[in-house]
């Protein structure tokens, strides 16, 4: 019991968020593999990845866009890469603070410490992200320290790439293919349906397809072996289809259906109100829409709906919902005003979001953001506002 | 057929082809672009609004500036225009089709078609295959059309970029209204 209480704190404790930028529609791209060994993006980045976050994710500071040479390999080329090996890094350090009911906390958080490599030989391909985090992360821990600081690898897999990487097979611990690839981990709509690129990866084999105006996913999960107690390990599925109707828009269709023996407590909100937790014979599902599109100019506008299902023996069947709607708009190239609005109903309760972020990729390799997130959370005795101040500064090459 | 109704048959067959031969005219924005495909999913796209039409009766010539012609990454569009395209020699594409091989609707129609067209691009000219649609109000013809090219075909060097290769065949294509009394 006390082990089981363990894990669900654990899960409580802070997370970690790392890259993905779906607003890179901006610039025509609606699938990922061309940047991502993963294909549905996130992670370690191809060579053309790499010279893209040199070319156009930074800021110029005067220089013109059409006058950057992206060096080869990493760190401005001081490592150069063979063509069969990638390698990257990523640590991203944040301060939060959070006021509610008339208190303020501060926190500081170590979010990603993370080096990753892939190779690729023929059409064998494989990825691994090994890091350290000195709290939390416990989904993805190798080492089992329960005081914290533990190994973590989010990802690890290996696969085969067919018809020009167009097709790919892969099996290992990988993100779980569904909706939008978003950074904000802990948005409602990947908190609670876990499917955060934080430490919500799963095991499993897994086919993609990402192909001209097309890209799905498809991944048989089979449990996070990575939690000690199997009990608790979820087995289904998860998949995404999504069209590009042009280069500027996209819509995208994700189902999810998990089973575990025992339910884990969400990781989300409304933890502490989640009937579900270490209850038996527990069904996840999530189902929903998602949506990138490139307005024109700066503006992209990112949105994802979700069904949420959820039941296990003795609670009542939950129905509720997680939507997400961001406007992402880029002034100047490494300059995002991002604005968010949310919303989640789960366990019968209502909780609300609205966030304003900066994000800032001041120079190649560096991102500062700051993100100030309002929020309103249901509770028994109705909604609990709380104001959280979020700077973060990420390294990532 | 008397002398004078033979003398009205003779002006009839003279003028009327000419009428149907009249010069096309461009009338509002026109747009012109290609796609291109990489590995995967990769899609590159390429627009510009710059294009103009010339008709000589014979073929219609249409012509496409390719100094302004943008992929929506600046840095990609330089390596376009300087290391693949060689603009500053090459400046133009040119697309010729003769009107005896174009089919075009009675008013109030839409047409497709396919055919050959005579492409120069890179300072070469080779014959391309053709698709177009063709819908009318009036003497207004709204004009999609699209060209197979083979880069290599024109000397073109395949664009390739950090270990993303684009494939040679491109789609090319033109949307634009002509005014056609």
């Amino acid at each position: 019991m006390l082990q089981r209480l363990r894990l669900l704190v654990v899960l409580l404790l802070p997370a970690t968020a790392a890259q993905a930028y779906p607003w890179m529609i901006q610039h025509g791209y609606t699938n990922c593999s061309a940047c991502h060994v993963d294909p549905s993006g996130w992670g370690l980045l191809t060579a053309y990845g790499r010279a893209q976050s040199q070319a156009q994710i930074p800021m110029l500071w005067g220089k013109s866009p059409d006058d950057v040479q992206p060096t080869e390999g990493i760190l401005f080329g001081v490592i150069p890469l063979p063509a069969w090996l990638d390698l990257g890094l990523s640590v991203r350090l944040a301060l939060l603070s959070t006021t509610q009911m008339g208190s303020t906390s501060w926190r500081d958080i170590d979010m990603i410490s993370d080096i990753r490599a892939g190779v690729e030989a023929g059409p064998f391909f494989a990825s691994v992200a090994l890091g350290y985090l000195p709290t939390g992360g416990n989904l993805a821990a190798l080492t089992d320290n329960p005081t914290g600081g533990n190994l973590v690898s989010r990802e690890h897999y290996a696969g085969l790439q067919f018809l020009d990487r167009r097709l790919f097979i892969m099996g290992g611990r990988m993100n779980l293919p569904f909706g939008l690839r978003n950074v904000e981990h802990n948005s409602y709509v990947r908190s609670a349906t876990r499917t955060d690129t934080n430490t919500s990866q799963q095991y499993g084999p897994q086919i993609a397809y990402d192909g001209p105006g097309i890209r799905t996913a498809v991944m048989a999960v089979l449990g996070n072996v990575l939690i000690r107690q199997p009990e608790y390990r979820e087995y289904g599925y998860s998949g995404y289809i999504e069209g590009a109707f042009s280069n500027r828009f996209t819509l995208g269709l994700s189902s999810l259906v998990t089973h575990a023996d025992l339910a884990l407590t969400t990781i989300g909100t409304n933890a502490f109100l989640d009937p579900f937790g270490n209850k038996p014979d527990s069904w996840r599902q999530a189902h929903g829409l998602f949506s990138r599109w490139h307005v024109g100019g700066p503006v992209v506008l990112l949105a994802e709906a979700d069904l949420l299902i959820q039941s296990a023996q003795g609670v009542p069947r939950d129905y509720g919902g997680a939507g997400f709607l961001q406007a992402d708009y880029e002034p100047w190239q490494g300059l995002h005003f991002i604005f968010t609005g949310e919303a989640l109903r789960q366990f019968g309760y209502n909780n609300y979001g609205a966030w304003f972020s900066v994000s800032w990729f001041a120079y190649t390799y560096v991102e500062l953001r700051i993100d100030n997130i309002f929020s309103e959370t249901g509770t028994p005795g109705g909604l609990q506002p709380s104001f959280s101040v979020l700077g973060q500064i990420h390294i990532s090459m | 057929m008397s002398s004078a109704h033979r003398r009205w048959v003779l002006c009839l067959a003279l003028v009327l082809p000419l009428l149907a031969l009249a010069e096309a005219k461009l009338s509002g924005t026109p747009t012109a672009g290609f796609t291109g495909r990489g590995p995967g999913g990769f899609t590159l796209e390429g627009t510009t609004h710059e294009l103009r039409l010339q008709d000589d009766g014979t073929i219609l010539r249409i012509t496409v500036p390719l100094g302004q012609l943008t992929t929506g990454i600046a840095l990609r569009d330089r390596h376009m225009r300087e290391k693949y395209l060689e603009v500053a020699k090459f400046p133009e594409l040119v697309l010729e089709v003769p009107w005896a091989t174009v089919k075009l609707p009675s008013d109030g129609q839409q047409l497709e078609g396919s055919g050959t067209g005579k492409v120069t691009l890179h300072g070469q000219t080779k014959d391309v295959p053709i698709r177009y649609a063709v819908q009318r109000a009036g003497s207004a013809y709204q004009v999609t059309g699209h060209a197979a090219i083979n880069l290599k075909d024109f000397g073109v060097e395949v664009p390739s970029y950090f270990g993303v290769t684009v494939q040679p065949d491109i789609d090319a294509r033109a949307t634009f209204t002509a005014d056609r009394p």
